[in-house]
């Protein structure tokens, strides 16, 4: 019965894509409003099946009616609720029903804020959307339905993946992720919109700034919710190991921010028009490829879990998107051509160039780095690899040479300095900055990278300090506003750019946290008696109890061990073992206590049978706590970044493509 | 402009040659061989693991590797010996980090390369956009109508002095150079 | 000249693609053993029924050392080409070997005894899987009599490959062995 209905849906999604597709793109061509209407309605219609299609699998899984392929696979009677719910992108199959979903539902979104626009550069963005859309509601037609119908039923399945219902994490950080990947989908469309139509002008980049900061606030929260969970689940007391999947999360995020940047010079100086696109189509290739290999498997990684027809027809796909972008790029060619001009070397334009360089090289470096064991195979045959050791030390510079740019960038006006304004912008940032490193220096840090990440962060962080202060006193001098007053005033009049700096602030954040972490993290691994202590700096561990516990889905092995600082006694921490009935290997589940300076991080490794010893590994990992707080300020500062402006300005931004009907 | 910037790419590149084994976590609360076991399993891969390093993982094999590097480390041998006893049973595939030789060099010379040669190209198409930049507003000012939501740019073309267009890019040029010395000062 | 590279730019995805495709080809399990060629590695352990056997004593005689456990599942299906093995060659001629890895000596006993099997079964010390590069079980080495690894298996071995393998090693041996008698200690080490 379910199996019908999903079924059903998914065939009507199908159908309706092929009315979008067909209607966007000859409706477009041809200026049939009729045809334009048709692919509207088929975008909304996307939608509706789309979300039957998603309710029912969810019934499905929450009622474990096994009769449904899909649930016969990643279901199981023990499973707790919540984990059944979200075992939706447990596997391949409900991965690509929930990606399917998203994309109907921002299809729809588009269609709807453009419903009375009569922009020439929609139909196509629709029509795009469309074609998108039937690769995605294809897989799920054919070779990855999940829909299919199991006679007889099994009485029971296996269960989720381990690793997911291990955490509720794991139902905040693949969805965001989600949002993310396939939000990239949107200004993509419009992309290839303003190719169609011939308007490659600024109108589609303005458009597709406010839709690609959507989903770039996706992905920036689900990168971090992932080394999160990566933290709390895999035990091993680290956020990020340069895992291919992470990876292909981090790549279209580069792009998609590398965009946000050179977009603004293509907004204010009409230059840059074939980059804009070629990093917008870029972005939506990467996430089609983190899709690709996150499900393939082909690099081998923790997340990989597929294997058939699925893999080739991404492939094809994926091949299928970059030629027809070459071409219409080529097409467009004489149209796309435009004389750049500045007025100064010194200037944010310069400024936001040698970003999107930087950008653009960390790209490739991470791309190449992620497959280089691929081009080895085939060229050589050898089997080698390129792990975290490799990553940490190209990526540094680069990374650094960023953060240089993101105190200087915001310093710089735009079009020109001169020699002694610079001085005077310049000088309290530099202050500040070597003020950070005497601090640190004076503190004891000798290390050539944190003394210069704190120079660069400290540098940063005055710069946006200044923006907000100088923002702050201009209004001040004009409104009899309070600072606070003020404050509002600036981040709802202007908020694109104070949202930006926040961004900027929330970086900073993480960026002095990894280098804080990634320095002065220290560990130890002993086997301990019990009522034995463990050591490791201002901390020791009482080994107080080994226990066992039955729950319906696993079995739990936990440790109780007390915590002394400084020789008093801080409280009691339990890391645990699971042992998941599909699955060999246990699953840890390690204690993490938190202060803002630093994680008291323990790990249970292994027991003896009789409760006598544990095995433990304990790590103190200082300012990892503020990876998370600067995830937050991200999040806070793109939210504020999208949210809609008052007054004028958002009447004559939303709508931009309506006037010029 | 140009050998400055390199140079500060290139000073950032260099570091990690020179300083980057200071950098890597020194373990304060350890004895000397756990340290350096410590760092030799952060570079070796767990066999059977998807894609992490000895010292990460809880597999019974990573465990055995790791007590195996600290056993030989502690009889005398040198840290290159150890990770070339895993090299031999493993395969270089157990390296996380290639070998810096024959088709590996790549790995480390494309970014550094695509990085000098963008730059350069980037250089050249700076100075012809500040020569078109000047050009035009030597002429009719062009570009003088600011796009709307410009409120933040201090300093307009207006308010330069106006002078022949040798005389600006000279001036932008000296100005740039000492930008960019005194952020490299720093 | 942007427009150019422009052109260039979406290029960069095939080879990309390419490589995938490629990566779609191969098993990412296998690896390649750098032992295969070298002198297999040293050991000397105690059998199950006491003694010791070391490998330089099997020297001139084709060796088959099988790495297992009673917990893997492929082991149970390779089973049937072990018993293969040891029923249709020679010991004098090939040896077989199990050593069982990770595994409680009561739960091999007790998988031995109800699949069969009487070759000789070794206790491994801390590291000899380590030794071998051992990462998955099963995992079956072929020791030529001159005491060089020629092949490793991942995974199940079939009896026709292993046939075939120790077949041509027992060939080309015979040759040697017209000049070289087994007996004969120093006669591999130059190899």
């Amino acid at each position: 019965m379910l199996s019908t209905i999903g079924a059903a849906a998914v065939a009507t999604c199908l159908l309706a894509a092929a009315v979008a597709a067909i209607g966007g793109l000859v409706g477009g061509f041809r200026r049939s409003v009729e045809l334009v209407r048709a692919a509207r309605l088929g975008l909304y219609l996307t939608f509706a099946a789309m979300t039957v299609a998603m309710v029912v699998m969810e019934i499905a899984l929450l009622s474990h009616d096994f009769s449904v392929d899909y649930v016969s696979r990643v279901g199981s009677l023990e499973t707790p609720a919540y984990y059944s719910a979200i075992s939706l992108w447990s596997s391949l199959d409900g991965s690509i029903l929930f990606w399917g979903w998203i994309l109907a539902a921002y299809s729809a979104l588009v269609a709807w804020v453009y419903r009375r626009s009569e922009s020439r550069l929609i139909p196509f963005t629709m029509g795009v959307l469309g074609v998108v859309g039937l690769f995605f509601f294809g897989l799920l037609a054919g070779p990855a339905n999940p829909f299919g119908h199991i006679i007889p039923a099994p009485a029971n399945g296996p269960g989720p993946n381990p690793l997911l219902q291990n955490h509720p994490l794991m139902g905040l950080h693949p969805p965001m992720l989600y949002f993310g990947y396939v939000g990239m989908a949107v200004p993509f469309a419009f992309a290839i919109g303003a190719l169609m139509s011939g308007k490659v002008d600024e109108e589609w980049v303005r458009t597709t700034r406010r839709w690609m900061v959507a989903p770039w606030a996706f992905l920036s929260i689900g990168i971090v919710a992932g080394a999160w969970w990566s933290y709390e689940v895999l035990g091993w007391g680290g956020y990020w190991a340069w895992d291919p999947v992470e990876n292909a999360s981090f790549l279209p995020w580069l792009t998609a921010t590398a965009f946000l940047h050179s977009v603004m010079v293509q907004e204010r100086r009409g230059m840059l028009k074939t980059w804009n696109l070629t990093l917008v189509v870029s972005t939506f290739l990467l996430t089609l490829l983190g899709t690709f290999l996150t499900r393939s498997g082909i690099l081998d990684s923790v997340h990989a879990f597929s294997e058939g027809l699925i893999g080739p027809l991404f492939l094809m796909f994926m091949a299928f998107i970059a030629l027809s972008s070459l071409a219409l790029i080529g097409w467009r060619a004489d149209r796309l051509h435009a004389q750049g001009t500045l007025d100064a070397i010194a200037s944010r334009e310069s400024a936001f160039v040698l970003n999107n360089l930087l950008f653009a090289a960390f790209t490739f470096t991470v791309l190449l780095g992620t497959t280089f064991p691929l081009i080895v195979e085939a060229v050589s045959g050898d089997r080698i690899s390129v792990g975290p050791p490799y990553f940490n030390m190209v990526t540094v510079p680069i990374g650094l040479a960023l953060l240089f740019l993101m105190g200087v960038g915001p310093a710089l006006p735009w079009r020109r300095i001169s020699g002694e304004k610079l001085r005077k912008t310049f000088w309290m940032p530099t202050t500040v900055g070597v003020v950070v490193v005497l601090a640190a220096g004076a503190l004891g840090v000798r290390e050539v990278f944190p003394l210069l990440t704190f120079l660069f962060a400290g540098f940063a962080m005055a710069t946006i300090v200044e923006e907000f202060r100088k923002g702050l006193s201009a209004r001040r001098r004009i409104s009899s506003d309070g600072p606070g007053r003020a404050l509002l005033y600036l981040l709802r009049r202007n908020n694109r750019r104070y949202g930006g700096y926040i961004v900027h602030a929330g970086i900073v954040v993480i960026v002095v946290a990894l280098s804080i972490s990634g320095t002065w993290r220290f560990e130890k691994e002993r086997t301990v008696q019990r009522d034995e202590l463990l050591a490791i700096g201002d901390y020791a561990i009482r080994l107080d109890d080994v226990w066992a516990r039955e729950e319906p889905q696993r079995d739990v092995v936990g440790s109780t061990v007390t915590v002394f600082k400084r020789g008093s006694e801080i409280g009691t921490m339990e890391p645990r073992l699971n042992y998941y009935r599909n699955s060999e290997q246990p699953i840890a589940t390690p204690a993490v206590r938190s202060s803002l300076r630093e994680d008291l991080y323990v790990t249970l490794m292994a027991f003896n049978q009789n409760g006598t010893n544990a095995t433990f590994r304990v790590i103190v990992n200082p300012g990892v706590p503020w990876l998370w707080i600067g995830g937050l300020i991200v999040g806070l500062g793109a939210i504020l970044a999208i949210v809609p402006q008052g007054g004028a300005r958002r009447r004559r931004e939303a709508l931009p493509a309506a006037a010029e009907a | 402009m140009r050998r400055s910037v390199i140079l500060a790419v290139g000073l950032l590149w260099a570091l990690p040659m020179t300083a980057w084994a200071q950098t890597q976590a020194p373990a304060l609360d350890s004895t000397a061989v756990d340290a350096a076991a410590a760092e030799i399993a952060s570079e070796l891969r767990c066999p059977v693991c998807r894609n992490q390093s000895v010292l990460e993982s809880s597999a019974d094999v990573a465990r055995d590797m790791h007590r195996l590097i600290q056993e030989k480390l502690a009889a005398g041998e040198s840290p290159e010996a150890v990770k070339e006893y895993f090299v031999g049973k493993y395969g270089e595939w157990v390296l996380l980090k290639p070998e810096a030789r024959g088709i590996n060099l790549l790995v480390y010379l494309l970014p550094l390369t695509l990085i000098v040669v963008a730059l350069l190209v980037l250089q050249g198409r700076i100075r012809s956009w500040v020569a078109a930049g000047t050009a035009s507003r030597a002429g009719t000012f062009p570009l003088a109508a600011e796009v709307p939501g410009a409120a933040d740019s201090t300093s307009g073309p207006e308010s330069e002095p106006s002078g022949t267009s040798a005389d600006v890019s000279a001036r932008i040029s000296g100005e740039n150079e000492r930008w960019l010395e005194e952020a490299l000062r720093e | 000249m942007r427009r150019h590279l422009g052109w260039l730019l979406p290029l960069l995805a095939l080879p990309v693609l390419g490589l995938l495709l490629f990566g779609l080809t191969r098993d990412t399990f296998v690896l390649p053993s750098p032992l295969v060629g070298n002198e297999a590695p040293q050991f000397t352990l105690e059998k199950w029924e006491g003694d010791t056997l070391s490998l330089a004593d099997l020297r001139g005689r084709v060796v088959v050392v099988n790495f297992w456990a009673s917990w893997c599942g492929p082991c149970r299906v390779e089973h049937p080409a072990l018993l293969n093995i040891e029923r249709n060659y020679d010991p004098a001629e090939v040896v077989l070997v199990g050593i069982p890895n990770r595994d409680r000596r009561s739960d091999s006993e007790r998988f031995l005894a109800a699949l069969g099997g009487d070759w000789t079964q070794l206790i491994e010390a801390e590291y000899t899987a380590l030794d071998y590069g051992v990462y998955g079980l099963p995992e079956t080495f072929f020791i030529d009599q001159q005491g060089v690894v020629v092949r490793k298996r991942v995974g199940a071995v079939a009896w026709n490959t292993a046939r075939a393998t120790i077949d041509s090693l027992l060939a080309s041996s015979s040759e040697d062995q017209a000049t070289a008698p087994p007996e004969s200690a120093d006669n591999g080490d130059g190899s």
